[in-house]
């Protein structure tokens, strides 16, 4: 033991620095996780919604992007040209508001089903809820509806209906005695999710026409333009995601387990009834529009969760703030990489996603933190 | 404080325990004592509302316990489980604020009131300088300690322990069975409390519960039922009790090696 400690004494010293380092590292990312976590997110928001409105087959320089948006609110006049004003508020706005708020609503119902699963590793994608909400969503695109209003209404109500179907269907199937285990989980959503894919698959190939715009919509294309779309999603989104917030304590009682939440005088089952409700209202309304897009809502909150803990209360929020930025960003990218062709987002989110996924899959087995 | 009348618990079919009846009296440590798979943890959760009861009636403080709202439940009686699977999630204050579950809205807002309390309740348990500490990274004694605290947060005067001592050293034990003690002794708590320890419930019950297959089938104090005569047939094993050298109690050990 000596000995070696003498052989390697210069291996020591500069072992020892980089330990030094990496403290010194450390201590600038406990500094910036000290910062309050919610600068950081809206920073990171603010940054993504700048980029995403000022890139594009017209560029708009972010700065005028700005001025723009302030123009509109405050008494300052935007010297910016004509063009700029359309191509912000007609086109490119409506879009970036639509993907902030898919963005938020899948991070969000992630961070609340991971809560209500107690599972790290739940996501509206992986647990197949997504896909259900697209199952009702494409049969609600089948009928031929007599006003594009009502269907307006219906394509939402059914994607609803079809995530909580899905929720229920996998989190019986998953359940052992009184526990999930995180395998049943995961298998449960992705074979219900498979099944209900598949099911969707075939009625869009079965019928022609108005539905041939849905398999761009499945793989998670924001397809539609203008305004509209963002109306009808955001009440749904916004509600959904006031509830979640609201049942965020609940939430972190639960994570003692049903027992213990129940002896504590938590009213477990209104609880739980409560978030896969709220978690897959928000889930529809963003598939309704926005299609199936996968891992936002596992990434999201897990980073939040390394970044400043698993307490819900602080949580959820976050992961909304952050899932707004980081669908974004995700877009972004599915916009610029093969311009001027678009790659529908849900590709560069699986691209980004399955590997981080498969990382926390690594970690989880090392520190068995289920 | 805590009366059981007739519990019967059913569960698959099979009886797990039948027609329970004994009270938990204010001041007194009750211990619920038995071989292991005999349904001590059961009772527990059943009391708690966590099992469903086939039969029979839990009274604390003259209410029909199972019958009350979940909110209601919990001011009445706390739990103190195992110390095993804590989320990692959070500290110790905020373990123990969870304590003032039944007594928020619904929008769960803690106020300066529910605060004070659970401060009281870290410091009767020596946890207050863990407040910042979390749960998942203390020892199985200070999490035991935690949790006590959590279950003084809510206010209940009827406390349920569930082998507070199963996983800790013969300090921790002391220090834990002390502590249960001196709550019903100053403070007037009801306590029913699973051990499996035979040793542990002579030196620190007042009266002992022993369950047999599914029956109640003797209540008094230590001595009475810390028989060698009562224990040899409920443990399969030929036992010899002892007078302990230094109180006097009951001293149990198992004749075979």
């Amino acid at each position: 033991m000596k000995a070696r400690q003498r052989d390697g004494g210069n291996e020591g010293q500069s072992d020892e620095r980089s330990l030094s380092r990496r403290r010194s590292i450390l201590s600038y990312f406990h500094l910036a996780a000290s910062l309050s976590p919610y600068l950081w997110c809206f920073g990171a928001l603010i940054v993504a919604l700048l980029l995403s409105a000022a890139v594009g087959a017209v560029s708009i320089p972010p700065l005028d992007v700005a001025r723009l948006l302030l123009s509109r609110v405050l008494p300052v006049a935007a010297d910016v040209p004509d063009s700029f004003t359309t191509i912000l508020f007609d086109i490119r706005l409506p879009r970036v508001v639509l993907t902030a708020l898919t963005g938020a609503a899948l991070a969000g119902s992630g961070a609340a089903y991971q809560g209500l699963f107690r599972n790290p590793l739940a996501d509206p994608y992986l647990l197949g809820v997504a896909s259900g909400a697209g199952l009702g969503a494409v049969v609600a695109m089948a009928i031929q509806w007599p006003s594009s209003a009502l269907s307006f209404f219906a394509v939402p109500m059914a994607a609803f209906t079809g995530a909580v179907l899905t929720a229920l269907l996998v989190y019986s199937l998953a359940r052992v005695g009184r526990t999930t285990p995180i395998s049943t989980l995961i298998l449960a959503g992705v074979a219900v999710g498979a099944f209900m894919t598949s099911v969707s698959t075939f009625l869009m190939l079965r019928a022609q026409g108005e539905l041939r715009r849905a398999i761009n919509w499945m793989l998670g294309g924001f397809a539609l333009g203008g305004w509209s779309p963002v109306v009808a999603v955001l009440p749904e989104i916004v509600l959904g995601l006031g509830v979640l917030i609201l049942v965020s304590r609940p939430l972190n009682v639960l994570q003692f387990g049903d027992d213990q939440a129940r002896q504590l005088g938590l009213n477990v089952d209104r609880v739980k009834r409560v978030v896969i409700i709220a978690a897959s209202l928000t889930t529809a309304a963003a598939v309704a529009f926005s299609g199936i897009i996968g891992f936002v809502g596992l990434a999201v909150p897990h980073l939040i969760r390394l970044m400043w803990g698993g307490d819900y209360r602080r949580l959820i929020p976050l992961s909304i703030i952050g899932g707004a930025a980081g669908l974004l960003l995700a877009d972004l990218i599915a916009r610029t990489v093969l311009a001027p062709q678009e790659l529908p987002v849900g590709v560069v989110t699986a691209l980004i996603g399955a590997p981080f996924f498969v990382w926390l899959l690594r970690r989880a087995k090392q520190q068995a933190f289920w | 404080m805590l009366s059981l009348h007739s519990i019967t618990i059913r569960y698959h079919r099979r009886t797990i325990l039948r027609d329970i009846t004994f009270d938990v009296n204010a001041g007194e440590v009750t211990a619920l004592i038995g071989p292991n798979g005999v349904g001590k943890s059961t009772l527990i959760r059943a009391i708690s509302g966590g099992v469903p009861i086939a039969g029979g009636r839990v009274l604390a403080n003259d209410h029909d316990l199972l019958r009350l709202p979940i909110e209601q439940r919990a001011r009445l009686v706390a739990v103190v489980p195992q110390a095993v699977h804590l989320p990692e999630a959070f500290t110790v204050e905020e373990t123990v604020l969870m304590g003032r579950t039944a007594y928020l809205g619904w929008l769960g807002r803690e106020t300066a009131a529910d605060l004070n309390i659970a401060h009281a309740a870290m410091a009767r348990t020596c946890v207050t300088e863990l407040a910042a500490r979390r749960i998942g990274e203390l020892s199985g004694g200070e999490q035991q300690r935690v949790l006590i605290a959590r279950a003084l947060a809510q206010s209940a005067k009827i406390l349920l322990l569930d082998e507070p001592t199963a996983h800790l050293d013969l300090k921790h034990q002391a220090g834990i069975l002390s502590l249960v003690r001196e709550l019903a002794k100053n403070e007037g708590f009801a306590i029913l409390i699973a051990l499996h320890d035979l040793n542990l419930a002579a030196m620190y019950a007042d009266r002992v519960a022993l369950l047999s297959n599914g029956a109640l089938v003797a209540l008094g104090a230590p001595p009475d039922v810390l028989t060698a005569e009562q224990l040899s047939p409920v443990y399969g094993l030929s036992i010899s009790v002892y007078e302990h050298p230094a109180n006097g109690g009951p001293w149990v050990m198992a004749d075979s090696r």
